[in-house]
């Protein structure tokens, strides 16, 4: 009997499943090292749709995640995925009978008249190759919800006028004003933009929720670490000659960017 | 209206007890019915410092749990009058301090004395929350050193959180920065962190400069508080910091390296 961890797949969507697995390596950036990931499609919101495999394969190769197998399935599934390479196993009956998470489409906000908010939803647990009983040990990582604009939730900005000291922790669900000094030591979290007007020596976190238009502005930059969307840079990474300068830090193509002011 | 002042750094070993020391006995020479409290309980060194050792009966956790009064535990300082000295115990350890026993004491010494120095044990367990908790201003004693610097910041955090005009919203504790043990010399050859950097980086007033002075060790060993000298160095830096404390302006002293003369230049010293 071998353990395994399971993608769980409940819709094929590349955008989507590239930002959860981002925010999930951004969690935890070791959990997948070097191991090896069976994909689950017994859950699928549409059993008989096509999912090119070796995207899929690709997709997740970007993420360390080494897939071996599929399980369940279509046969235009399963031959999909043995052209791209992956071994085929059986599906799991109790993973078709198991109720779908609650995250799925029957919470979908009603009038969401574009795209559903869930293109996929991702679960992980280790998959018994021999189907054994529900007994055997289960997790399950469940992603947060994933919008399309993130920003149509956050809270108006708050501001923080007195200093923030080493060992405080601020967070917001929306953007972030400080106008006093961040201590080094100190962790300032925002799910939209931030922006220091005093001297900043603290860790600076925009878009912690997947926000990746966030940005930090900060106009004297001593930060320990800098990070947008789960992607960062340490002091120690960071050009010497921005060192207490007014900068501006953004995200493009998924390289942090540091910009004079 | 008495005035609670706490003493504190978050490290240890920079001088909380020997600021408390001198500037309680610094208020009580100017006249205000003073009284200094050790919070630091299981340990026990405020009374060494004051030199009354040898006059501790009750302690301030006798009077806590009602099996002293609060007279019979203070402690008339024979140094300055209107100065007493509220001993901790030395066989609890800081457990013994409850939140509702320190309020009932500091109620009652608040109906007889102007100011309440609290001398807090280093750390930020319970111990120093406790000695923090009812503070009016604070005195944050810091040494030149990153160490101490960062500790004092986490502690002014703390302050601003837990403090009992935090939690009630009120206006927020006033905080002082003391700078001690000090080395002009060393901050010029980039050996010890400047006034400048410490006061950038915690961005708080600075009440006074206290230098490296010998003369603060061997008072301590004495058991008479160092501000009792009037030549040293200390001594003088902290009956400054009593008078900017009391509202007056007077220049910083102590915070450049004395120029050394010719002589001196040639022969060393």
């Amino acid at each position: 009997m071998v353990t395994m961890m399971t993608l769980e797949l409940y819709q094929f969507d590349e955008i989507s499943l590239h930002q959860q697995l981002q925010g999930l390596v951004a969690k935890a950036p070791r959990f997948f090292e070097n191991t090896p990931v069976v994909v689950g499609l017994e859950r699928l919101a549409q059993p008989n749709s096509l999912i090119d495999m070796a995207r899929l394969c690709t997709l997740c190769a970007g993420f360390g995640i080494n897939l071996i197998a599929v399980r369940g399935g279509s046969s235009a599934q399963r031959k999909s995925a043995i052209d791209a390479g992956l071994a085929c196993l059986a599906a799991q009956p109790q993973a078709v009978a198991r109720k779908i998470p609650k995250q799925d489409h029957s919470d979908t906000p009603q009038g969401a008249s574009v795209t559903p908010i869930h293109q996929s939803s991702l679960v992980l647990e280790p998959h018994n190759k021999n189907n054994s009983e529900p007994g055997a040990p289960e997790q399950e990582v469940k992603e947060q919800e994933q919008t399309e604009n993130p920003d149509n939730l956050l809270k108006p900005p708050r501001i923080i006028s007195s200093p923030v000291r080493s060992g405080q922790q601020i967070y917001h669900e929306g953007d972030l004003i400080l106008t006093g000094p961040v201590s080094a030591g100190a962790e300032i979290l925002a799910e939209g933009y931030i922006h220091a007007y005093g001297p900043f020596r603290g860790r600076a976190l925009a878009g912690v929720k997947g926000n990746k238009d966030a940005c930090i502005f900060c106009t004297h930059n001593e930060a320990e670490l800098v990070s947008i969307n789960g992607h960062y840079k340490l002091a120690a990474n960071i050009n010497k000659s921005l060192w207490k300068k007014p900068v501006r830090i953004y995200l493009e193509d998924d390289a942090l960017i540091i910009q004079p002011l | 209206m008495a005035k609670t002042i706490v003493i504190t750094s978050g490290k240890g070993g920079v001088g909380k007890t020997t600021t408390s020391a001198a500037l309680a006995s610094g208020l009580a020479r100017q006249g205000h019915r003073t009284v200094v409290i050790d919070f630091d309980i299981g340990l026990r060194n405020l009374d060494l410092v004051m030199g009354c050792e040898r006059r501790v009966v009750y302690d301030f956790i006798n009077v806590i749990n009602g099996e002293a009064a609060l007279h019979q535990a203070l402690i008339k300082d024979k140094h300055t009058d209107n100065l007493y000295v509220l001993p901790a115990s030395q066989t609890r350890d800081k457990d013994a301090l409850t939140a509702e026993g320190v309020e009932k004491v500091l109620e009652e010494l608040a109906e007889d004395f102007d100011y309440i120095i609290c001398d807090s044990p280093a750390g930020i367990e319970r111990g120093a929350l406790m000695a923090l908790y009812h503070a009016d201003e604070a005195i944050i004693t810091t040494n030149p050193e990153v160490s101490s610097v960062r500790d004092s910041d986490r502690i002014l955090g703390i302050l601003q959180s837990k403090s009992r005009r935090a939690e009630l919203n009120m206006e927020p504790v006033k905080e002082h920065l003391l700078l001690t043990r000090y080395d002009p010399g060393r901050v010029e050859k980039g050996e010890m962190l400047s006034v400048e950097d410490v006061k950038d980086i915690l961005a708080i007033p600075l009440l006074s400069v206290i230098p490296e002075d010998r003369d603060v060790l061997n008072a301590s060993n004495k058991g008479l508080p160092v501000i009792h000298l009037p030549e040293s160095r200390a001594g003088m830096a902290y009956e400054d910091a009593v008078q900017r404390f009391l509202g007056e302006e007077i220049p910083m002293r102590f915070t450049s390296a004395p120029r050394k003369g010719i002589l001196q230049k040639l022969f060393g010293g």
